[in-house]
């Protein structure tokens, strides 16, 4: 472990040189994604905007929740994008043999050697929105409060990079698994609406079984209703635990699966 | 020390129905047909020896490769190197950091860097001493002549020098055994001989194991004293090269053009039976000539040539692995074992 948190720089460094030529296409990328974001939110707008109050759920409210979500996908993004490459190319294309060979650990390697800085992007709309509806959110702000959201924050980081783990690795059973990783990762999306009123079993699917809505959207409606935020992040620390513990599991089991390739 | 112990991959190929509605039916259905690889391999391979792994296109070696250096896992048997198995995943660091490998249709550069960045990291990842690490860069770069791009992204290198850079890639941690799958393939007659000189001269140096594959026998010739033949899976010999120059007899064709008319007879009557055969073309201007290896050599003949002829063009083939391999089968067939050489559930 300690070898590879020392490694890490050095492979931040390699990556971000190595985009240099690339450079004008990431800053294109860094800016499309943060105006993705904003138009999203105006989309928001226009579909909540005119109704006063959903429930618990205020637009000032909503809007708090969309850039709070943007924070950690954003780092997911900017830390470990490449694992998109393993559910749609790595694995059906023989790529992994190189980092196999190399006494030490094969998944660090695949995903230490991307560096996504564009990420940065998201995280700062994502920032800035939180700023801007905070005062205005309806959440009582305190000490208490402030640790909560840093808390989530950081367990919701895993929950992108655990269901992208485990729904990449089913590439070594079934060579692409692209496109079921997508559609689970738009799933998050689903955690920016009031989850709330969205029927039971829909709810059910996005607390228990692809926790975005435990993780991201349930730690704000606490925050905004003022109960059970600390156990909020109970759960979801225990979700981004269970969430990597079958990520690495299923990497592991399926690692020994891989085939190459015959060329 | 490497041992395999019958050594055994089978590759599931799900069975693909036609047209629309049959792979959607495929999505869900178990049936596959199996490929089986390696089928039984078992070999042992001590300290210092060069060994040439060959066969036809297909025939596992490079699959034999993978399982060697840790990336695929054996469906069957049992691989050893040094008494750890490269594929178990407790074992697997303490072997990796004693071999090398080398693709020569893959590359561990990276891409739009300087060979050196690559290299600082393989640095860091083998743990290589600093003082160490700078001798023997300096070493790796005379021997396999790098300095003068060492400094050029690897994406601007041409396939002669992206191969010495990945192969000094592979010495860097100092291994003790290197794996080189076609480390010429794609290279010219001139960059061949010289990468394959190089590899001579590391061999010499660091005294390092080596298992080598290659279409070219001309490569098994300059570095391998032991040869492994490969097929459909199974090991069809594993001997001396001098058993298998023997054992094919060793035949070389050389071409000669003239001006004048060859009289290919008097050629055949000066050496006697050194000479296998001769056939004539083109009117007799050019006449190629199987010569017995072990009786005459190329320049012999080519001398006699040249003293009695005005040469236009001579023409030396390479003996191909296939050929060899042809060989042995035939030896095999007359020996009426009725072995047939269709591997079983191949593509
Ligand atoms: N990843 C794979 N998936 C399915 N089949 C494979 C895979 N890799 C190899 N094979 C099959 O296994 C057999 C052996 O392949 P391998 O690459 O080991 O041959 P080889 O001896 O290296 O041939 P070549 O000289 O062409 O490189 C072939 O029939 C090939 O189609
Ligand atoms: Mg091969």
């Amino acid at each position: 472990m300690l070898k590879e948190l020392k490694l890490y720089p050095k492979y931040v460094s390699m990556s971000l040189r190595s985009g240099l030529s690339y450079k004008a296409d990431s800053f294109i990328m860094m800016i499309s994604f943060a105006v993705t974001e904003i138009i999203s939110l105006a989309t928001v707008y226009l579909i909540v905007g005119s109704v006063p109050q959903i429930g618990i759920w205020s637009f000032n409210a909503l809007a708090f929740l969309f850039g709070f979500i943007l924070v950690p996908k954003a780092i997911d993004h900017i830390f470990t994008d490449e694992l998109w490459i393993l559910a749609y190319w790595a694995v059906r294309h023989g790529e992994l043999d190189i980092y196999l060979t190399r006494p030490i650990n094969p998944l660090y390697q695949f995903v230490a050697k991307t560096f996504k800085w564009d990420g940065i992007g998201e995280f700062a709309v994502g920032i800035v929105i939180m700023c801007i509806f905070a005062p205005i959110s309806g959440i009582a702000w305190s000490f208490g409060s402030v640790m909560v959201l840093l808390l989530c924050g950081f367990f919701g980081i895993f929950a992108f990079t655990g269901i992208k783990l485990i729904f990449a690795s089913l590439a070594f059973w079934i060579k692409s698994s692209g496109i079921i990783l997508n559609t689970v990762y738009n799933l998050s999306s689903y955690a920016k609406y009031p989850l709330k009123y969205m029927g039971k079993a829909f709810m059910s699917i996005m607390f228990y079984v692809i926790p975005f809505g435990l993780m991201l959207y349930y730690p704000i409606e606490c925050l905004i209703t003022g109960v059970n935020a600390w156990w909020s992040v109970l759960w979801s620390a225990i979700a981004a635990i269970v969430l990597m513990t079958i990520g690495l599991t299923v990497w592991t089991i399926g690692i020994r699966r891989y085939d190459s390739s015959g060329n | 020390m490497i041992e395999l112990k019958n050594v055994e991959k089978y590759f599931k190929k799900p069975v693909r129905g036609k047209g629309v509605w049959g792979m959607f039916k495929s999505l869900f259905s178990r049936k596959y047909t199996v490929v089986k690889a390696v089928d039984g391999v078992s070999f042992t391979v001590h300290d210092g020896e060069s060994v040439g792994y060959i066969g036809a296109n297909g025939a596992g070696k490079s699959t034999t490769i993978k399982m060697m250096s840790g990336i695929l896992t054996p469906t069957g048997g049992e691989i050893l190197i040094d008494g750890k198995h490269p594929y178990k995943s407790k074992e697997r660091n303490a072997v990796l950091k004693t071999i090398g490998v080398v693709f020569g249709q893959k590359t561990q550069l990276w891409y739009d860097l300087p060979l050196t960045e690559t290299y600082e990291l393989l640095r860091y990842i083998y743990d290589v001493p600093d003082d160490e690490y700078k001798k023997r860069l300096n070493e790796l770069i005379e021997l396999l002549d790098m300095k003068s791009f060492m400094d050029a992204p690897v994406r601007t290198l041409s396939l002669g020098q992206r191969m010495r850079a990945d192969l000094a890639a592979a010495m860097l941690h100092n291994p003790k055994t290197l794996f080189l799958d076609e480390p010429t393939i794609g290279l010219d007659v001139l960059v061949k001989r010289n990468l394959v000189d190089a590899i001579k001269k590391l061999k010499a140096e660091y005294n390092t194991t080596l298992i080598l594959t290659t279409h070219a026998m001309s490569d098994i010739e300059l570095l391998c004293e032991r040869v492994i033949i490969l097929d459909a899976g199974k090991v069809l010999f594993d001997g001396s090269l001098e058993e298998v120059k023997h054992m094919f007899g060793d035949t070389r064709d050389v071409k000669v053009t003239c001006k004048t008319v060859i009289d290919g007879e008097s050629v055949k009557n000066h050496f006697g039976d050194a000479v296998i055969k001769h056939a004539a073309e083109d009117g007799g201007h050019s006449v190629t000539f199987t010569i017995d290896g072990t009786k005459l050599t190329t320049g012999e003949l080519l001398n006699y040539m040249f003293a009695n002829y005005e040469v236009a063009d001579v023409k030396i083939s390479e003996t191909g692995i296939e050929q060899v391999v042809e060989k042995i089968y035939e030896k095999d067939r007359a020996q009426g074992d009725g072995t047939n050489g269709e591997g079983d559930a191949r593509e």
